[in-house]
């Protein structure tokens, strides 16, 4: 018998000060980095999750940081939603992103969740899944070896592995995510269909084009919320690939995103439903996306 | 009686708690902090429908918490809802029980030093279960004939032995239905499904009892009924009522789920008076989920018309899950049948209805008590027939509506009164013209993938249930007023602000009535030591009944004022009258026609006192002798994304019809927050049972329980309201009520916007985007209504067919 009043579970608690200190942490028994808490503390308190030990990295200079520099945006583990969503770079440069955080929850929750959070909590329908895979981004993971840091880094197609899973290891963290400079001619947006403004994505999807002239070059689609980790769509991408865009050709190249998807039935929509409006969501996504590639208006032809 | 001009009425003012409400000192249940005071938490079932076998609290007792079972609260059956005559209202609730028949169902409690130690302590008490076959639906309900959900129940002192779960049934019939559907020349017939929404009031339901040396208790409760609530405590316990203070509180929402004495307040009473300290309950939101909904119903409509639109027969058949208990749906049976009968006047009448048992949240009354749901079936039904006949709704529904002068069913068969004041009309043309109704466009015009739609629909709800005659329902208000020495007033009822300015409201008519300035007329604070009983602020009554008995209080202390002026004025009773002085911030009397003959009302009180006259003062219980209906109409103008299913709300041209308007801002405010649950309600609210689990789907999380928020709605220049002119000469100073008559029709307005976008009419509400996009598709098939998926074999036809009584 679990209450959203109060939490009894037992767990210690630790604000580290180093990186080294929460990664030493996190190689205990039921360590849980705890950064927003936004999704962690729900766990909890609903008895899906019963950590022996909090590691806060909120206080980890390291962690909080963020900057554009040589073509790479870096952003800190510990850095919070709010403070990105108004970020003039992520505003100009990462509109899809931008959009994204927008979109996810309430002020109140983006005061406290981090982008990390959001993408290693691992939910098939995190609303920064999608953009940051079409962006290509990578997260940066760390761990101790011994009393070094070593840091690998995944692309974040990589990343997940199922609902609430990632390839993260015993000891290991996210301590960043990378995302590289979108090229020239290229544009992304971000659409989500939900019960209600504020809400959980029924389907979230990113768009993202390299426009050639009045083609598109190449096109990444990710898709969240219809299949049990958030997908690049490759069979729409293909086709839309090399495409000369017009409103029936696009359609059909959305159409094409169900041989990608394996959506379910639950209590905020049916797999039907998810199918039919990701294709819907897709085409959607695209007319802003090729917009800020640079494209001229698509005509009905 | 005529309207005249007002000083208060009809003007804004600051309300007298908003400084309180908005800077966060208003006190609500759950700020109500006592010396000694222990948290109490409730057990709740885990199953469906199961037994106790055996219930273990020694470790919570060896940690230091007081826990209450079955076995330590008084073995009585009760109805948690007073407001019906003792002869109509069945009695099914223990206050905890050795069998629980919800998943959510309270069966034990313990209390603590501590939140954390008690919600540790209950999560120590050991049960060991005896799993009974559930139900989680009527139909399976209705099959059962064993292992019901109860055995019996009481009426009264007699047992009545419940079969097939069906908790109780209610018929009507009026003149001759069959001879009425032959001479019909149109009949529509549909089945509509309404949603088990959830109240999701800002404030759990709360309680804090404190146990008194004297053998009584002290409640502060999340609750609309003061009076109620203590009568039922006193029962119950065996407390005489002078040592059982109910005290108002500010409640954090009710929307109808505290016009019954909420379990958690007997719960905390029984936990209290066992630890011998004060306790708080605050319930959790997934605890709170389970205690109450709207009720559900499921019913077909049949209506039938001649060529000139005349209505010659109607037949309704309802089906009500209600949950684990009865909360009194033998009224609410009433109800569904005295709406459709005051909506629109026909002759020729046939109704059934049925409440059962199922295994969930028991259902209740929640804003507009059985009227949204009849009134989208039968809304729905008259825009069909209107269609059918090539007739405009507007005109099909002037021609139709039960108006001025006929006969108004406030609260089921037993409750009437004639209706004499009706702004129907002018809320119908005047609606039409702000909504531009000339230019819309049928569903065939409309092209392309947004489309949008404009519907309408129109509803009342009742003022209170008050009539000539009494029925089952008891409607009457205490009340007193008091002129202070200064000349400042004490108003003293036990009614409660739902947070639409009743208590404002009440204060404006004394201050009128009184010609006193409305800052120097206090709500004083009110318990059930020192008011009179009040049947409860619900069924949009708190206007209407209870400032009718403020007025008339107020009316009798000004005659005893008035006397007392008289001998200082030397001038008779009658000559004299009374008006705000507002430079001297002050009542004044001032003797007619001589205008410079006057004494402030500070004068005449201190006067009196020092001549040891008396205090003006007067207490008295009224009860209005009329329930006139509250008209509201609804334009409505949606947009439907045909692919995603999305419907945006455009635009909202919104008429209501309640006499003289005492508050105009909040009376507004209501409007807004009415529609905004009945939008909630066509598009988005309900909650599903997990049928293996007994359990919420939405695991009683408001993750999952969603509802419209502020982006989901048209802005304020979106959002037209209006005011019809009419004085309700029943009413005090010709006031209506307002609340339930905001939301009543929205759902049936939306819906036939929907369908002046789509060409499909919904008869199940929510209409969801998932429905929408798989009738669009199943419209390019030919299926022009859209009815929800179901069973084939489970129809209502077939279980009214079980029913051999019928």
């Amino acid at each position: 018998m679990s209450s959203s009043r109060i939490i009894t579970q037992d767990f210690d608690y630790i604000k580290a000060v180093s990186l080294g200190e929460a990664l030493e942490s996190l190689a205990k028994d039921g360590a849980r980095v705890f950064a927003g808490g936004t999704d962690l503390l729900n766990k909890i308190k609903t008895a899906r999750d019963n950590p022996k030990l909090l590691v806060d990295i909120t206080g980890i200079e390291e962690l909080k940081g963020f900057s554009f520099s040589e073509g790479c945006l870096l952003i800190g583990a510990a850095v919070r939603l709010s403070f990105l969503e108004d970020e003039k770079v992520i505003t100009e440069r990462y509109p899809a992103l931008h959009e994204a955080i927008k979109s996810l929850g309430s002020v109140q929750i983006r005061n406290m969740a981090t982008l990390a959070g959001n993408l290693c909590n691992a939910s098939p329908i995190a609303d920064t899944a999608p953009p940051l895979m079409v962006y290509d981004a990578e997260v940066e993971i760390s761990r101790l070896h011994n009393t070094r840091i070593e840091k690998r880094i995944i692309s974040l197609k990589d990343f997940f592995t199922g609902p609430g899973q990632t390839v993260l290891q015993k000891g290991e963290m996210v301590t960043g995510v990378r995302v590289p400079e979108p090229m020239a001619s290229s544009g992304a947006a971000f659409g989500k269909i939900a019960r209600v403004t504020m809400d959980l994505a029924k389907v979230n999807c990113a768009v993202w084009l390299k426009r050639e002239e009045a083609v598109v070059a190449e096109a990444r689609i990710a898709v969240g919320g219809a299949a049990p980790v958030p997908v690049r769509v490759e069979k729409v991408e293909k086709a839309l690939a090399g495409m000369r865009p017009s409103s029936k050709r696009i359609s059909q190249a959305a159409a094409l995103v169900g041989e990608n998807l394996s959506p379910i039935s639950d209590v905020r929509s049916t797999a039907k439903y998810r199918t039919d409006t990701a294709s819907v969501l897709i085409r959607d996504t695209f007319f802003p996306a090729w917009k800020r590639s640079g494209g001229e208006e698509i005509t009905d032809e | 009686m005529e309207k005249r001009d007002y000083h208060y009425l009809g003007k804004d003012f600051p309300r007298k708690d908003g400084f309180a409400r908005v800077t966060g000192k208003e006190v609500y249940p759950s700020d109500v902090a006592l010396n000694g005071m222990f948290f109490g938490k409730i057990l709740r079932s885990p199953h469906p429908h199961a037994k106790i076998k055996s219930i273990d609290t020694s470790e919570a007792e060896k940690m230091g918490a007081v826990c209450i079972t079955y076995r330590d609260v008084p073995d009585k059956y009760f109805n948690v809802r007073l407001v019906s005559v003792p002869r109509s209202t069945y009695m099914d609730w223990q206050i905890l029980s050795n069998k629980v028949r919800q998943v959510g169902e309270p069966f034990a409690a313990v209390a603590a030093e501590t939140e954390e130690l008690a919600q540790r302590a209950a999560e120590s008490v050991k049960v060991e279960w005896e799993i009974l076959p559930s139900y989680l639906n009527t139909e399976d309900a209705m099959n059962a004939t064993e292992n019901l959900i109860h055995d019996h129940v009481y009426l009264e002192d007699e047992k009545i032995e419940i079969k097939n779960n069906i908790a109780c049934m209610r018929e009507l019939t009026e003149g001759d239905v069959t001879a009425g559907f032959k001479e019909a020349d149109v009949i529509v017939e549909n089945e509509f499904v309404t949603p088990r929404v959830y109240h999701c009031q800002l404030e759990p339901r709360s309680s804090v009892c404190k146990p008194e040396p004297d053998g009584g208790v002290t409640v502060w409760p999340s609750t609309q009924a003061l009076h109620n609530t203590r009568i039922l405590i006193g029962e119950l316990f065996d407390i005489p009522l002078n040592k059982v203070n109910v005290v108002r509180v500010t409640g954090g929402g009710h929307f109808g789920s505290g016009i019954h004495t909420n379990r958690v307040i007997l719960i905390n009473v029984a936990l209290a008076l066992k630890a011998g300290t004060p306790v708080k309950i605050i319930p959790d939101r997934e605890g709170d989920i389970y205690e109450h909904c709207r009720y559900p119903v499921r019913y077909t409509l049949k209506v039938g018309a001649k060529k000139d639109g005349t209505l010659v027969a109607g037949e309704m058949k309802a089906l009500v899950d209600i949950g684990s208990h009865h909360i009194q749906a033998f009224a609410f049976l009433g109800v569904l049948v005295g709406w459709w009968h005051s909506l629109y006047r026909c002759k020729n009448l046939k109704y059934k209805g049925i409440a059962v048992y199922t295994n969930k949240a028991p259902s209740c009354a929640m804003q507009g008590y059985g009227a949204p749901q009849v009134t989208f079936g039968v809304e729905t039904t008259m825009s069909m027939l209107a269609e059918k006949l090539g007739m405009d709704y507007l005109e099909f529904r002037l021609k139709n509506y039960v108006g001025l002068g006929e006969t108004f069913w406030g609260q089921g068969p037993t409750v009437r009164s004639t209706i004499r004041s009706d702004g129907v009309e002018e809320l119908i043309t005047r609606g039409a013209e702000l909504i531009g109704w000339n230019n819309r466009q049928p569903p065939e015009k409309k092209t392309g993938r947004y489309r949008r739609g404009i519907g309408m629909a129109r509803g009342f709800h009742t003022s209170g249930t008050g009539a000539p005659v009494p029925g089952e329902v008891k409607d009457y208000t205490t009340a007193m007023v008091k002129i202070n020495e200064d000349g400042s007033v004490d108003v003293l009822t036990s009614l409660m602000d739902q947070g639409g300015g009743t208590l404002d409201a009440a204060a404006k008519l004394v201050a009128e009535e009184l010609g006193v300035p409305f800052d120097k007329v206090g709500i004083s604070p009110a318990d059930t030591r020192s008011t009179g009983y009040d049947v409860c602020t619900h069924a949009t009554r708190g206007v209407y009944c209870g400032g009718g008995a403020v007025l008339e209080v107020a009316r009798k202390a000004k005659e005893v004022l008035l006397e007392y002026a008289s001998r200082i004025l030397e001038a008779p009773v009658h000559a004299l009258k009374t008006r705000p002085d507002l430079e001297r911030e002050q009542g004044e009397v001032y003797v007619d026609g001589m205008e410079e003959k006057s004494i402030t009302i500070a004068e005449v009180a201190q006067t009196a006192m020092n001549n040891d006259w008396g205090t003006a003062i007067f207490a008295k219980s009224h009860r209005m002798i009329a329930c006139p209906p509250a008209f509201t109409t609804f334009f409505v103008e949606v947009e439907v994304d045909t692919e995603t299913g999305r419907v945006t709300i455009e635009r909202v041209v919104a008429g209501s019809d309640a006499g003289v308007v005492i508050n105009p801002s909040l009376a507004r405010g209501q409007i807004h927050g009415g529609f905004y649950r009945g939008a909630g309600m066509a598009l988005l609210e309900d909650t599903h049972y997990d049928e293996k689990t007994g359990r919420l789907t939405n695991l009683g999380l408001l993750t999952d329980y969603k509802m419209l928020g502020p982006e989901d709605l048209p802005d304020e220049e979106h959002f037209q309201t209006f005011f019809a002119n009419t004085y309700e000469p029943t009413g005090p100073m010709g006031a209506k009520g307002i609340g339930e008559a905001a939301l009543n029709p929205v759902p049936a307005a939306v819906a036939s916007a929907i369908q002046n976008a789509t060409g499909i009419w919904f008869t199940k509400l929510p209409i969801l985007p998932e429905d929408i996009v798989k009738a669009l598709r199943q419209k390019k098939e030919g299926i022009a209504t859209f009815e929800p998926e179901k069973d084939k074999n489970h129809t209502i036809e077939r279980e009214f067919l079980k029913i051999r009584s019928f």
